[in-house]
């Protein structure tokens, strides 16, 4: 047999918290502390998305650089060495936590309540929460104007829910503005661009194009977005709607895994059930199949399954 | 003192825009500092959190001091947001956003006990 040569995958050696790790070239800081066993607290980042590092929540010091680098871009060079708990490292975490926990609604965000926790973020020191805006008042916030702040509360991005389909409602008064549904509906998963920032500062926002209501939007309701958005601003309607009327008891829920059957592609469907209705669907993350990806059609028309009409 | 970046680096300053600020001995600076923090805030991209919702605190903090004359909390307050935005902004906006005041604080310049500021 002739000799096989396959590509030579070099590595490199970084200090980590004072211990010496070997890692693959091309890896992140992010990789290289996993791989030591160390876990970095992220919000922005996820498996199947670009890294957007935004959330600024992985920081880490890194000997030499004048500021902290995030670990879930920052790639690994030979010879770094990084602090992942430093003073530096906690206060900068807490402070994110501090200001992301003061400006949003986290009641459905639990992996930010737990950093919050971890950290000793305060999110109250800001002082009493603004009046939440008005509808239609953040969607027309107006780049390089803003009122002068009052003295006595601290902004939020509180405002009402957007429900204008029948899927999935849009409560951004809880958007942390992670960039997943924009990279899930873009880029990285679906290719459909209905979604997008818009303003600048703290007025930025998760918009359609010109905010028009999602009926009249590009978007396909795949559900994508609603699968990757960390803090249940995203949330079908279904789970929204239980939740106001406190019908929603996660803990009772059980979860089956099936493949679904609409089409030929055997996507991975995850079955979220209470009293043996299906609630919810999703894809499990690691499926390779669907990367936690579904269509409109795997992730919402499960509805005839408890139709009354059925025989 | 060179406008230069070695000769505002020599002062502890940075050289910016270039931009040199005049201003009478004695004067008040706190509305001068809020309007640069109202600058930045308004500014600021918000793309990453500690300068979108950073640069609102601080606007806020300096509004609130304005109102009811400062006191230690703000001046903790102040280094925190300072640190966060320094050390984890993306760019040198939010990076530089508090340098200002910083430096007035510093200086007992502003944010001064029984003082207005």
């Amino acid at each position: 047999m002739g000799k096989v040569s396959l590509p030579v995958v070099g590595t490199v050696e970084i200090t980590i918290d004072g211990r010496a790790v070997r890692v693959r070239e091309g890896a992140t800081l992010r990789e290289a502390c996993a791989a030591a066993g160390i876990e970095i607290p992220t919000l922005c980042w996820a498996e199947t998305l670009t890294p957007v590092n935004v959330c600024r929540v992985c920081v880490v010091e890194l000997a030499g650089a004048r500021t902290l680098v995030p670990s879930c871009s920052r790639k690994v060079e030979a010879g770094m060495a990084v602090q992942t708990d430093s003073e530096r490292v906690r206060v900068s975490r807490r402070m994110v936590l501090e200001l992301l926990a003061s400006s949003v609604d986290t009641s459905t965000a639990p992996s930010l309540r737990a950093f919050v926790e971890r950290y000793g973020a305060d999110p109250d020191r800001f002082g009493p929460r603004a009046t939440p805006a008005a509808e239609g008042v953040r969607d027309a916030a107006h780049a390089g104007h803003h009122a002068e702040p009052d003295g006595a509360t601290a902004a939020t991005v509180g405002q009402p829910v957007k429900v204008d389909n029948d899927l999935y409602v849009r409560d951004y008064a809880k958007c942390i503005l992670c960039y997943k549904c924009v990279e899930a509906c873009g880029t990285d998963a679906q290719g459909t661009f209905a979604i997008s920032v818009a303003g600048r500062g703290f007025d930025a926002r998760i918009s359609t194009e010109h905010a028009v209501p999602i009926p009249e939007s590009a978007c396909v309701y795949c559900g994508n977005c609603i699968a990757v958005c960390p803090t249940g601003a995203l949330m079908a309607k279904t789970e929204h709607d239980m939740r106001a009327e406190g019908t929603w008891r996660e803990p009772e829920q059980k979860q089956t895994d099936t493949v679904c059957p609409y089409c030929g592609v055997g996507c991975v469907l995850r079955l979220h059930t209470q009293d043996d209705q299906i609630l919810k669907v999703t894809s499990p993350v690691e499926s390779s199949v669907t990367s936690g990806n579904l269509c409109i059609k795997g992730r919402f028309g499960f509805g005839h399954v408890a139709g009354k009409d059925r025989r | 003192m060179p406008l230069s970046f070695e000769g505002t680096r020599a002062i502890g300053a940075t050289l910016g825009s270039g931009v040199v600020m005049v201003l009478r001995e004695g004067t008040e600076l706190l509305p001068y500092l809020r309007r640069m923090a109202a600058f930045f805030r308004d500014e600021s991209c918000g793309q990453c959190v500690p300068c979108r919702v950073g640069t609102v605190r601080v606007e806020e903090l300096l509004a609130r001091a304005a109102l009811r004359g400062p006191t230690a909390d703000d001046r903790a307050l102040l280094s925190d947001l300072s640190q966060v935005m320094r050390d984890a902004s993306i760019c040198g906006l939010g990076q530089t956003a508090t340098s200002a005041l910083d430096s007035a604080v510093k200086r007992r310049l502003a944010l001064v006990d029984g003082g207005a500021s």
